[in-house]
């Protein structure tokens, strides 16, 4: 298989290949019968490839001894591999020495793809000279006899009258070198120069073959109808000089700017061999003969011309059919009216002749004008158009269309679970409780009544407090802890005031001291609210105010060691008794130590900090209700740190009780803060009570009624 | 292993802290009593400290107009009133017994009172939401210790009384003795630890 080198890189291509496989430049033209590149010369020089008309005209135009049809000055045709060459050097010399005048380019050299007429320098074919070239008027040939005018067509001879009047030398004699000999081979015939108008017009319109020189052959109307044929190449004057406009203005310039005597030699040589006519006969060296072409209508009988001849140049146009004229036309059926595409992604976008006005500026086709169409490089690698907002859309389409668009850009959601409604609070429950509990609380203090029963047992832990407090001596101080929240100052505030009373009472000095910020104003707030009841207790004398003990545990374990260095280092405040301060600088001197707390924790710390370190002070305990649990433990253990409690109001009461014991009736005497809260206090615990049991007896009918509706349900 | 001072301090201070509790002697005596009364007055600048804290926070808060910051402008105003209070009468005058009588604690007992009925709201609502064994024990629990609390009109039954005693003498000291027992192995392991030096809170 015979590879086909690329233009553009020189690799080797396959024969059928139209792109170079490497660097993907074309191997073939572009246009109708074009041959690859490479493989122009084999396919031309081969045989196959020499249609049957042209092998017929071979053999006729073959020596034969008695045939009446003879190459002139040849004994033998030569092959066509001899012609390819001949003609291939005709071509390149005429290339070379003779430029063609401008505007005489034929249909033939457009064919070829040629700037120039080939000028056979060998044996020329006799159909070689194309009808451009006129005549010799020399020829050997005697020329053929026209027909009589009566013959001609009538357009003929409208065209011979025109040429008669504006004086074209269509008949008159051509130039004097001599015409070039035609070798029938190797060339294409000369009729196949004209245009196919020619062709088409049938064998009395188209010129026959011409044989070179053979001017006899031609009918003289026929030369007539021939275009004028290219001017006799001349020797070009200096005065008159025939290169375009451009270049005549740069002759003239140098013409100016170098003098006559200035031009080199070789210039001038070259001047005159410009000059010089050229010796077209001589170039071929061989003299011209006479050669009969077969007539017109052999060559155009049918079988005789390619296909692709006849193909191009139907002699009978198919006639123009007028759109609707005998056929139904079709109707495009709505739907299909309505997918059509308005502008098509391939529909032509230049403008028209944009094309041809178009010239490359890159890549292999640089300089080439209107290889490609307009906007090409627009067009390569782009998507084609949404052809979606060109159709003719429906207004319910657009709907659905819009529908599918808001669902697929909606972001998935997923589903979620609807969350579970929370019950609305309910305030008036909270509401009801706390009416129902106020109103319980000021019933008793509104109506003036005390329903509720005294305590008839007192705690043990109760009697044993009073039975201590009882026991204290007068000399020694009482440490008073008060280390409650104010929160809790309700309950506890009744239990101390209960057992200082009791202590007043007894008359035994007190020191008070706290272990919170608050302690110390709550301390005060005691003593102030029992000393109205007990006026011998001073400030200093009977009642040391020692105030805040900081550091918590620290602090604490300070004070049982030196509790005066813990709390005032030094100097005592003006005023003291000199023997209580005296007492303060041991925790040993006390002579109890009573704790009022609301937190088991503050409980905790006094007795582990302070108790183990004076154990023989005993230490009694003042706690609320909900502290007791975490308390009693160290009231009850087998060596308790807790020699006494109050638990609460209902340790207040009783402790009240005690102090005004009426040892005739055995009841309370004297009333007290806590006595004075205990109708409240019932009334209020009263009401907390029922409103559990009816809670309660609410939620048990409430789950006896689903329940019987379920089963009712079942 | 690097050993670092702050760990051999601590160790010393808390052996010598212990000592002082199981052996008799001066020496240990007024080793204790030093390091108590700087405890003390550490302690006393460190209460500062965060009062000079919280001061910081509100006033801050005051500034940049964060939400609630009129509740910050209301404790600013408190703190600097009874701080000039108590500086300029004392902790024991009429006046700074005065406002905590008078201010902090109605408030506190307001509060106090409102977990009361918070509490018996859940009660109740507890009934109604949860139906089980642990739910009719504390109905149960609550009932009769209230019961027994409470005097009850015109008649007395010491029989509730004893009752409730026991529900909150036996079952729950157990309960708490429980707890008090279980807090002093914990703080007993923790000083261990850091006498030890495996735990080291002061280096936070």
């Amino acid at each position: 298989m015979a590879d086909v080198r690329c233009p553009m890189c020189g690799k080797p291509n396959a024969e059928e290949a139209e792109t170079c496989l490497y660097c993907q430049a074309r191997l073939k033209p572009v246009g109708p019968g074009a041959e690859p590149l490479g493989a122009a010369e084999p396919s031309a020089a081969g045989g196959d490839t020499v249609p049957d008309w042209l092998s017929r005209l071979r053999d006729q135009g073959s020596p034969t001894p008695g045939g009446t049809r003879e190459l002139s000055g040849e004994a033998e045709a030569p092959s066509d591999q001899e012609a390819s060459d001949w003609l291939s050097r005709i071509r390149t010399r005429a290339d070379d020495e003779s430029p063609a005048p401008s505007g005489s380019t034929s249909p033939a050299e457009d064919v070829f793809g040629r700037g120039k007429p080939a000028e056979p320098s060998g044996p020329v074919p006799a159909f070689a000279s194309s009808a451009e070239e006129k005549p010799p008027a020399s020829a050997a040939t005697t020329p053929a006899e026209p027909a009589s005018e009566e013959d001609e067509p009538e357009w003929l001879k409208r065209l011979r009258a025109r040429r008669a009047v504006e004086g074209t030398p269509g008949a008159a004699p051509g130039p004097s070198f001599p015409a070039p000999q035609a070798t029938g081979e190797g060339l294409p015939p000369d009729w196949m120069h004209a245009p196919h108008e020619d062709l088409a017009t049938g064998p009395t319109a188209a010129p026959g073959p011409q044989l070179a020189g053979g001017e006899g052959i031609v009918p003289s109307w026929l030369s007539d109808v021939q275009p004028p044929a290219p001017a006799p190449i001349e020797p070009v004057p200096p005065s008159a000089p025939a290169a375009p406009a451009a270049f005549a203005s740069e002759d003239d310039e140098l013409r100016g700017a170098y003098s006559e005597k200035e031009i080199p030699d070789w210039l001038v040589s070259a001047r005159e061999e410009a000059a010089a006519p050229v010796d077209v006969a001589g170039l071929a060296g061989v003299p011209a003969a006479p050669i009969e072409t077969p007539p017109l209508e052999e060559l155009l009988a049918p079988g005789v011309l390619p296909e692709w001849l006849t193909a191009g140049s139907s002699p009978t146009p198919p006639p123009i059919e007028v759109p609707g004229e005998g056929l139904e036309q079709a109707v495009l059926p709505p739907w299909l009216r309505a997918m059509r595409p308005v502008e098509g992604p391939l529909a032509p976008k230049g403008e028209p002749g944009e094309a041809e006005e178009r010239v490359e500026s890159a890549g292999p086709l640089a300089g080439l004008r209107g290889v490609l169409p307009p906007k090409f490089e627009a067009e390569v690698g782009r998507h084609p158009p949404v052809l979606p907002s060109l159709l003719d859309i429906q207004p319910a389409h657009a709907a659905h269309a819009e529908l599918l668009q808001r669902i697929v850009s909606t972001p998935e959601s997923r589903a979620v679970p609807r969350a579970r409604r929370r019950p609305q609070a309910r305030p008036w429950g909270g509401l009801a409780v706390l009416v129902i509990l106020v109103a319980a609380m000021m019933v008793p203090g509104a109506t003036g009544t005390s329903v509720f029963a005294r305590p008839s047992v007192i705690a043990v832990e109760t009697l044993q407090t009073a039975n201590l407090i009882n026991s204290l001596p007068r000399d020694r101080p009482l440490l008073l802890a008060v280390d409650y929240d104010a929160a809790a100052s309700a309950e506890l505030e009744a239990a101390a005031l209960a057992v200082l009373d009791h202590v007043m009472t007894v008359g035994a000095p007190i020191a008070s001291v706290s272990t919170r910020p608050v302690g110390a104003a709550l301390a005060e707030r005691l003593m102030t609210r029992t000393r109205a009841a007990h006026p011998q207790y001073q400030s200093g004398i009977n009642y040391l105010p020692l105030g805040y003990l900081p550091a918590g545990p620290i602090g604490l374990r300070a004070f049982a060691a030196n509790p005066w260095q813990a709390i005032f280092g030094q100097s005592a405040p003006e005023g003291w008794d000199a023997g209580m301060v005296a007492a303060l600088h041991a925790s040993s001197n006390f002579s109890a130590i009573l704790v009022v707390v609301s937190d088991p924790a503050a409980l905790q710390s006094w007795i582990e900090q302070v108790h183990t370190a004076v154990p023989s002070v005993p230490l009694v305990a003042i706690v609320s209700a909900a502290a007791e649990p975490l308390t009693r433990p160290y009231y009850e253990s087998a060596f308790p740190s807790v020699q006494g409690m109050v638990v609460g109001l209902a340790g207040a009461e009783a402790y009240e009780c005690l102090n005004a014991l009426d040892p005739a009736s055995g009841r309370c005497g004297r009333l007290g803060v806590a006595d004075s809260m205990w109708d409240s206090f019932g009334m209020a615990v009263l009401a907390a009570v029922l409103i559990l049991l009816v809670g309660g007896l609410a939620s048990v009918i409430r789950r006896g009624v689903i329940s019987m509706r379920r089963t009712s349900h079942e | 292993m690097r050993i670092k001072a702050s760990v051999i301090v601590a160790i010393l201070t808390g052996a010598i802290m212990l000592l002082g509790y199981f052996l008799p002697g001066a020496f240990f005596a007024s080793v204790r009593d030093v390091m108590l009364r700087s405890g003390m007055i550490i302690g006393t600048v460190a209460l500062l400290l965060g009062v000079g804290n919280l001061l910081q926070v509100h006033l801050r808060k005051i500034r940049e107009q964060r939400p609630g910051h009129l509740y910050s402008i209301f404790m600013v105003i408190s703190l600097f009133s009874v701080f000039a209070v108590v500086v300029l009468f004392g902790p024991a005058h009429p006046y700074s017994v005065w406002v905590v009588s008078e201010i902090q604690r109605p408030l506190e007992i307001g509060l106090m009172g409102l977990l009361a009925v918070v509490l018996l709201l859940a009660g109740v609502r507890l009934l109604f939401r949860r139906q089980a064994l642990g739910t009719l024990v504390f109905f149960l629990t609550a009932f009769l210790v209230l019961l027994g609390t409470a005097p009850l009109p015109f008649i007395s039954l010491p029989f509730l009384e004893g009752l409730r005693n026991w529900i909150v003498q036996v079952p729950t000291v157990a309960g708490a003795r429980g707890i008090l027992l279980g807090v002093a192995l914990g703080a007993t392991a923790t000083g261990l630890r850091v006498l030890l030096g495996f735990d080291q809170p002061y280096e936070r």
